[in-house]
């Protein structure tokens, strides 16, 4: 029916009358996103060579938290330390149960003493009622969220801006203006590489999104689609609720919402919730927790800290195997799951798990298949035993569903993260030559 | 000719395939094995309709369509075709006959009828209207619609419709076959289309129905040969004395659907080439000339000397391979989408034999059901005989390309079972249904 694509458009933000493609899981969240654009190699490429604008974390999402407990609240529920979080500042916040497992992960703005402000499911996540017993107030906010990633990228936001933005250091956040709007610059992306963030008032989205595109014109600027929008986290070592993992939820309730939320795929039983769940330490986060202050899970988290048992590593898919799933759809008898491209199974959210055995041993779970146009190889992050992780370890990504045909692909234990080029965290833009 | 093709070849925003609703319900090899297995509800409700009634109607279809109207009951339903003064298809679409002065047509065709009934000489008026169209297809969909429906729908005639009621709403039953199949598409008002959806998911449960979504869509087309617009044929409406009705269809169409993307490695410098004839579809059996329509010249001579044929390739499986080993490779081929391509393009690709030209081959997709790459193709007769092996040509003019080997086969490449005598076809055994489900 008509409705499927006309009603609820989540990001009106395209002149040109893009359709888009569903995924109705998720109340509360934007149901709809553009999934491509110029096509995903040419959107894949486009952080390396040039950049891209995304909108498709824009609509209903950023959490306000506000009031003279903002910051007891926030720091009771997220691992990391808010004792040194400048305004205009941003931490990448995480937010565990009880048991340890992480419920909600994103970045945290420091937009006034007692004012916070957090993006893209960060903390609290879907949890909004975890401030109950607090003098604050927390509440869902209506914004355009958009990530411009790539070498090009400061040049196209100064040339929308018309201003110098060399000060913006990584992790901060300050206010300019594009086309006498007000918008809010920070520096943060997930790419690995040169990123920045615009936010603002959903109503004016349209108007800022269309100026950076054409901004954008002489820089090899590309709209990202969410199917390539995907593929830089697994490049860039983000691991990803609702991408390669799923947000925890309280454990009396977990499998019903996995279910009911997410897609559920993989040769994994798809009632294992844990094998599709992450804690701090087996997404290499450990580090930024602080056991100076209480927090939920802290008991659980300080356990895992002292005896880790596994870490994320990418993991290199062998092209022979992959090639054979393909053949395996033009020859007589049963066919392997097939892997979509650019990134596989081709569902949003997911709740994916691949066994990873190492010989016959289990040692850990794949999520976020990818296929890389970058670095021509297919990829995943690998969440394994910290004793099996050695880089060049041949290990079995079991890829199909479970009680399916499965095809024991051979990978290897690859870096992390894979891209190779400078993080945004280490560049230093003050010399760069202007756009 | 007003349009420059190599603007033509830019790549058109989002997925077409949004029309049908989700990419995927359950998946897309599940969803195309359906309409031979069990069968499928797929949503075509986003096509146009415009009901058409007066003294004159007949006639107005009579004048633009290249189909016989002399024989056209109550009930009936044509798939009729209208051609430009060329013999090309400018559209097609279902006309159904609801009364004696009354039709209703389905598809792009309501606005080239309405155009031609405003500036001709017809007494008859016409309205658009607004209805939902679920193709229920495949060996079950009779099982099911006669569950939902709580009445027997054996007396129903291919190409006629039947009257029910679904949950105290009347539906028409137009029976069909859109995968070539047994198949019925049930049409009514959106006021009640959710309900209708809905009741035919629940009396489908027992019978393994599936939802069709976006990426398996129009691969029933493709196993039993329904050439369709834009994917398989560009209508005929660029020509300069087509600039004032071309204005007025643009603007009648949603921006998604007016778009006219080209790919593939056919290249041309007039439009003209990516237009079609019936005979060329294999609709020349649809071609009366018991009649004055637009094109009859054009046709006649075709019919008395065609030159092309309507064909299925079945592509080289190694060579399909290659295009996906080359993922790993420096130099990539173009991305071969499965089971299709879904942006939307005119994906017309050339299929040299002995280095010449022979065909244009089109609807590039993948059957699960018969494990193959398989696309239709326009080709010279003399090339059309089945075992004729031939080249497809991968990829884009002035990117990297890669031959293809295929081999022609006949077009339907399914076995056609849209006419199956439902009269003799058993009553709905559930047991045996679930049983043949749990055996999947």
């Amino acid at each position: 029916m008509d409705g499927n694509f006309t009603a609820r458009l989540g990001h009106p933000f395209y002149r040109d009358r893009v359709l888009y493609v569903a995924y109705d899981r998720w109340p509360g969240l934007p149901i709809l996103r553009a999934w491509e654009f110029g096509g995903w190699r040419k959107e894949s490429l486009s952080w390396r060579t040039g950049c891209y604008i995304h909108g498709g974390l824009s609509g209903n999402g950023p959490i306000s938290i506000r009031g003279p407990e903002a910051k007891k609240y926030l720091q009771s529920i997220v691992i990391n330390s808010l004792e040194t979080f400048p305004i205009g500042s941003m931490k990448h916040a995480v937010m565990c149960t009880e048991d340890g497992l992480i419920a909600a992960h994103g970045i945290v703005e420091r937009k006034a003493e007692d004012h916070f402000e957090s993006f893209a499911g960060g903390p609290p996540g879907i949890y909004l009622d975890t401030a109950a017993p607090f003098d604050v107030e927390v509440k869902r906010l209506e914004k355009y969220l958009f990530q411009i990633a790539g070498p090009t990228s400061l040049q196209v936001l100064e040339k929308a801006t018309g201003e110098n933005l060399r000060d913006v250091r990584f992790l901060r956040f300050r206010d300019t203006h594009i086309n006498g709007l007000k918008t809010e610059i920070g520096r943060i992306g997930m790419t690995g590489g040169l990123a920045y963030e615009l936010h603002g008032p959903i109503e004016e989205g349209p108007a800022i999104y269309d100026a950076v595109y054409q901004a954008g014109q002489a820089f090899g600027i590309e709209r990202l689609g969410w199917g390539t929008y995907l593929v830089n986290h697994v490049e860039g070592g983000f691991p990803q609720h609702s991408w390669t993992f799923v947000g925890a939820a309280p454990a009396p309730v977990r499998l019903e919402r996995m279910t009911k939320m997410f897609v559920v795929s993989g040769s994994v039983d798809p009632t294992d919730t844990r094998a599709r769940m992450r804690t701090p330490v087996e997404v290499r986060w450990h580090n930024m927790a602080r056991f100076d202050h209480d927090f939920v899970g802290r008991e659980a988290l300080a356990a895992e800290t002292a005896s880790p048992r596994r870490t994320t590593v990418t993991l290199r898919w062998n092209g022979e195997d992959v090639l054979d799933t393909f053949a395996s759809l033009m020859r007589p008898g049963p066919s392997y799951k097939t892997i979509d491209l650019p990134y596989a199974p081709q569902r949003w959210p997911m709740a994916h798990a691949d066994h990873v055995l190492m010989g016959a041993k289990e040692i850990g779970y794949s999520s976020g298949t990818i296929y890389s146009s970058g670095f021509r190889e297919f990829l995943s992050l690998g969440c394994i035993d910290i004793s099996a992780a050695q880089l060049g370890n041949e290990v079995i990504v079991q890829w199909g569903d479970h009680g399916a045909q499965l095809k024991n692909v051979r990978a290897a234990v690859a870096r992390f993260p894979y891209v190779s080029g400078g993080r945004n965290s280490d560049l230093d833009v003050t010399s760069t030559s202007a756009g | 000719m007003s349009v420059d093709v190599n603007q033509m070849r830019t790549t058109p925003p989002g997925y077409f395939t949004v029309r049908w609703g989700l990419p995927e319900y359950t998946d897309w090899i599940d969803e195309t094995n359906s309409w031979k297995e069990t069968c499928y509800i797929g949503d075509w409700s986003f096509l146009w309709e415009r009901r058409f009634k007066g003294p004159d109607v007949i006639k107005l279809f009579s004048d633009i369509s290249v189909n016989s109207f002399a024989k056209f009951d109550l009930c009936q339903s044509k798939h009729v075709i209208h051609c430009n003064g060329d013999g090309k298809v400018i559209h097609e679409g279902i006309l159904s006959r609801l009364g004696p002065e009354e039709l209703m047509l389905f598809g792009r065709g309501c606005f080239w009828a309405d155009y031609n009934l405003r500036h001709g000489r017809y007494d008859a008026v016409s309205e658009p209207e607004d209805w939902f169209n679920f193709q229920v297809s495949g060996p079950n969909a009779i099982h099911v619609v006669e569950k939902a429906a709580g009445q027997s729908l054996r007396d129903v005639k291919f190409m006629h419709s039947g009257k029910i009621r679904i949950r105290g709403h009347e539906v028409l039953a137009l029976r069909q076959g859109m995968a070539g199949e047994i198949g019925f598409e049930l049409q009514g008002s959106t006021k009640f289309s959710q309900e209708i959806y809905d009741a035919i998911l629940e009396a489908g449960r027992d019978f393994g129905i599936r939802r069709l979504g976006g990426r398996a869509v129009f691969i029933n087309h493709l196993e039993a040969c329904f050439p369709t617009i834009i994917v398989d044929y560009c209508p005929a409406i660029f020509d300069d004395d087509m600039a004032d009705y071309r204005r007025e269809f643009s603007a009648a169409m949603p921006a998604a659907s007016s778009t006219f993307n080209i790919a593939g490695s056919f290249e041309a410098d007039d439009i003209r080439a990516w237009y079609r004839s019936p005979v060329e579809l294999g609709w020349g059996k649809s071609v009366k000339f018991d009649h004055e329509f637009i094109g009859r010249e054009a046709l006649e001579h075709e019919v008395g000397s065609p030159k092309r044929v309507i064909r299925t390739l079945v592509w080289d499986p190694d060579d399909v391979s290659d295009v996906f080993a080359s993922l790993f490779h420096d130099v990539t081929y173009q991305f071969m989408e499965m089971p299709r391509d879904q942006r939307g393009f005119m994906y017309m690709d050339k299929v040299l034999r002995n280095g010449r030209t022979v065909g244009i081959s089109s609807s590039r997709g993948y059957s699960y059901y018969f494990k193959k790459m398989l696309s239709l193709c326009v080709i010279d007769i003399e090339c059309g005989e089945p075992g004729t092996e031939v080249t497809v040509v991968w990829g884009n003019p002035g990117s990297v390309q890669k031959h293809i080997k295929a081999t022609v086969a006949p077009a339907p490449y399914k076995k056609d079972n849209r006419r199956a005598d439902l009269q003799s076809l058993p009553q709905a055994s559930l047991q045996a249904m679930k049983t043949t489900m749990a055996g999947r």
